[in-house]
């Protein structure tokens, strides 16, 4: 039984940490206690937070994919034009569609011709900002007003806007995926192994590219919501992006060498990152620090990570 | 053992000696009070089954493990090998099976590495003199190798003889080990192999040759040992040289269980026609009954293999034609192949068939959820009941179905491999060394498991690194030799002896 509560513990470090931060900052800050700062966490952190839960299933499969940034630009900008020059299904749609065969291509070909999925979502990083840019002639969007299309971001339940609510949702139904399915199985054998789940006859070209396809999918989900509270949208609003939610999973404790994590623990590292960016911002720290802060983050987390990995070689 | 001829005065310039070595891995003792020695520009060979301690030995002497105990003498001065620089210092050099020149250089780089001859200034390399001198060795040596060819583009055999001409000019080595030096070389290569060692006999460097082929053996060697299970059972001088009489030695005098019952061999379940594998096999045909245990054996090159690789979809042929339950099947990929009740067992367990980080249970289930039961829900219930059935029924050693099975000993998870391919009711199992790295009670465990299957019908394709297991287990064994077969030996025929004799002759 304690050892139990006590391997309980230990897998809560994140959860340990932020309600420590919270508490701290809870104390100092007077402007961070205000229950509207709390949403404003939220509202920031679901954007990220749903590109970091179909993200975090790539990285369970032993992959990693770096083109949401430039997948996200192009979805948020398809949308505001889709939405200009037709209506708001296809504004919602087509994002959708695009992001979807981003997904497929991304998947096959790195499963197919067996590569590095990192060098493959590199390239299409590339391409698809490229793309983008392409597709507006480098101008940002802007949307003409639209009451259904903007009730995404506007319409609150509870005080908490529509698209808070979409990413639990997400997080939830992706998490039984993972624990419940047997994609989510297929996932977690990949990644542990990749050469026994192939001898075992798991389709893996087929569970890698539904994992890129979720991933992709999550990102337009998201670049759609913000298109929507923002009502612009630029070919480079995604620039970055990925950076950002790499440091969300790996904060969260999943190993980027795969097989191990879960959605609960990337959305602990989504709102531990959200909380220290709001406090530095509350505290007037400059974006510069900000960025420089992150970049120490994510280097700790890794090194966590790896000397964790290490140890079990050892045992 | 009254072979033993140890002791001869004629012999007494010893320039290694080693004295009652003892090495214990953990649950096994690897040498047990080992003895073996080697005079000046002497071919001295070691043969012996696998697991024998010949690799064990050679390992020590070349730095890679260390002794619990025993001695090391060199030109009668005892001497300490804690690593591969002191042996390499001490003149031993050791050619491995996998090569390690380095690739991306040149054969006279290589051959002069770490002593690469400078000009007068400022230490440039002078590679005229590199390459002239490069050109001196090899002609001595009678090799058409040219000294400025990257590595990486000469034969496996080229690349061998540089090794060991690397070995002598750059480490000035006195000492030679051989690790089956002819295990991927054509009989050409094979001789040319020979007459660099009888160059190297005539320059005073010694060799140990350690091969499985005794026509080999018999013909390069000036002395034999036998080693069995960790200790030397007896020399041989070349007047007395008899292949009868080393496999003999080698096996010792186990019983053999002659009374094997004959099986029916009634229902024809798979077949292969006309198998083809670019430099490997060689028009191969094989059929197997339902119930029937055949054996594959062969040395490393045989093509073994690669055989059951490509029957399973994990090695390309450039042609094959396989019929199950007679009817005509295409295995592209192991996932064909499972979706057919054919499943394999890979021989390297770490890598190849456990998912180390994740538990008994993930181990057990994954075939069956992949292939009998695929519902995209996973019914957690039936899972666990699965999981805790085969624990149970091969009496897996666990502390639950939860616990990681990294932590389980090798035993146990090969138990929970054979739970994960006994749980679909495969038609047809390829195994690839089936208990290696395994205690000797789970052995046990796992060959009565495999004949009780073959009763119950299922049929069993099984490679192995000990030919004493096959002829132990199997209803009928095929033996390869340079991807072709070159003997079948069917139910009370099947002997260790018998398969060794056709196996070891090249």
């Amino acid at each position: 039984m304690k050892n139990k509560s006590i391997s309980f513990l230990k897998n809560q470090t994140n959860l340990i940490i932020l309600i420590f931060l919270v508490i701290i900052l809870t104390l100092a800050i007077p402007s961070f206690r205000q229950v509207s700062n709390f949403l404003n966490i939220l509202k920031a952190i679901s954007v990220i937070s749903i590109v970091s839960c179909g993200m975090t299933l790539v990285v369970i499969g032993g992959g990693l994919d770096l083109s949401v940034g430039s997948t996200f630009s192009l979805a948020a900008v398809m949308s505001i034009v889709m939405l200009n020059r037709h209506n708001v299904v296809l504004a919602i749609i087509v994002p959708i569609i695009a992001a979807i065969i981003i997904g497929i291509l991304n998947g096959i070909i790195t499963s197919y011709f067996n590569l590095s999925s990192i060098i493959v979502t590199l390239g299409m990083l590339s391409v698809v900002s490229g793309f983008a840019l392409f597709y507006v002639n480098g101008g940002t969007q802007v949307g003409n007003p639209n009451k259904i299309f903007e009730a995404i971001a506007k319409i609150n339940l509870f005080k908490i806007p529509l698209y808070c609510y979409i990413f639990i949702i997400i997080a939830i139904v992706y998490e039984v995926l993972l624990k419940k399915t047997s994609f989510g199985r297929g996932l977690v054998l990949i990644g542990t192994n990749p050469e026994a789940a192939k001898i075992i006859g798991i389709n893996i070209t087929l569970i890698r590219t539904l994992s890129f396809v979720i991933c992709s999918f999550s990102v337009s989900i998201a670049a759609v919501m913000l298109s929507s509270r923002l009502m612009t949208a630029a070919p480079t609003a995604g620039v970055g992006y990925e950076f950002d939610v790499i440091t969300a999973i790996v904060i969260g404790g999943i190993s980027l060498g795969g097989g191990k994590g879960n959605i609960y623990n990337t959305v602990i590292g989504a709102i531990l990152l959200g909380v220290i960016i709001n406090a530095l911002t509350l505290t007037n720290v400059p974006f510069a620090f900000q960025a420089i802060t992150k970049g120490l983050l994510i280097i700790l987390a890794i090194t966590l990570d790896v000397r964790a990995r290490s140890s079990f070689e050892k045992q | 053992m009254e072979e033993k001829e140890l002791n001869n005065n004629q012999y007494d310039n010893k320039l290694l000696k080693v004295e009652k070595i003892v090495k214990i891995f953990p649950g096994t003792v690897a040498l047990d009070e080992i003895d073996f020695d080697l005079n000046k520009g002497e071919v001295h060979a070691i043969v012996g089954e696998n697991g024998a301690g010949k690799s064990t030995l050679m390992k020590i002497l070349s730095g890679a493990y260390t002794k619990n105990s025993g001695s090391i003498y060199i030109d009668g001065i005892e001497v300490e090998i804690n690593n591969v620089l002191n042996s390499s210092n001490l003149g031993i050099s050791m050619i491995y099976q996998e090569l390690e020149n380095i690739p991306k250089i040149t054969v006279s780089e290589n051959i002069f590495v770490g002593k690469l001859p400078g000009t007068r200034f400022m230490g440039f390399v002078n590679f005229r003199k590199l390459y002239s001198e490069t050109k001196k060795l090899l002609d001595e040596f009678d090799l058409n190798i040219e000294p400025n060819m990257k590595v990486n583009r000469l034969t496996i055999a080229q690349q061998q003889f540089v090794e060991i001409i690397k070995a002598i000019n750059a480490r000035n080595s006195k000492i030679i080990i051989m690790d089956e030096p002819t295990s991927s070389l054509t009989k050409d290569e094979t001789e040319k192999l020979f007459s660099i060692i009888r160059g190297l006999k005539t320059k005073g460097i010694s060799v140990i040759y350690i091969s499985h082929r005794l026509d080999e053996v018999t013909g390069i060697s000036d002395r034999i040992s036998v080693f069995r299970d960790g200790k030397n059972v007896g020399t041989l001088y070349k007047e007395n040289f008899d292949a009868q009489k080393i496999i003999s030695l080698m096996i010792g005098h186990t019983l053999e269980e002659t009374n094997k019952a004959k099986i029916l061999r009634k229902k024809l379940v798979f077949e292969v026609k006309n198998l083809n594998i670019k430099n490997r096999i060689e028009n191969f045909n094989i059929k197997l009954y339902e119930g029937e245990i055949l054996g594959i054996a062969g040395l490393m090159g045989s093509g073994k293999d690669e055989l059951v690789k490509s029957l399973f979809g994990l090695w390309p042929a450039a042609s094959k034609e396989l019929f199950f339950n007679e009817r005509k099947i295409t295995v592209r990929t192991p996932r064909d192949a499972v979706n057919l009740g054919i499943v394999y067992l890979p021989e390297e367990r770490k890598i190849q068939s456990l998912f180390l980080t994740l538990s008994v249970k993930y181990n057990i289930s994954p075939i069956w959820l992949f292939n009998i039961c695929r519902k995209f829900f996973i019914n957690d219930l039936k899972e666990n009941e699965l999981s805790k059935q085969f624990i149970k029924k091969l009496s897996v050693k666990t502390p639950s179905i939860y616990q990681q099975i990294v932590s389980l000993s090798g035993g146990n998870q090969q138990k929970v491999i054979f739970s994960r391919l006994i749980a679909v009711n495969p038609k047809l199992m390829i195994l690839n060394d089936p208990t290696r790295g395994v205690d000797v009670g789970s052995k046990e465990e796992i060959h009565n498991l495999i004949r009780k299957m073959a009763l119950e019908g299922t049929s069993f394709i099984i490679l192995s690194s000990e030919i004493p297991e096959i002829s132990k287990i199997a209803d009928r064994v095929i033996v390869l030799s340079k991807g072709e077969i070159c003997g079948e030996f069917i139910d009370e025929k099947v002997t260790t002896k018998d398969i060794l004799i056709c196996a070891t002759r090249v």
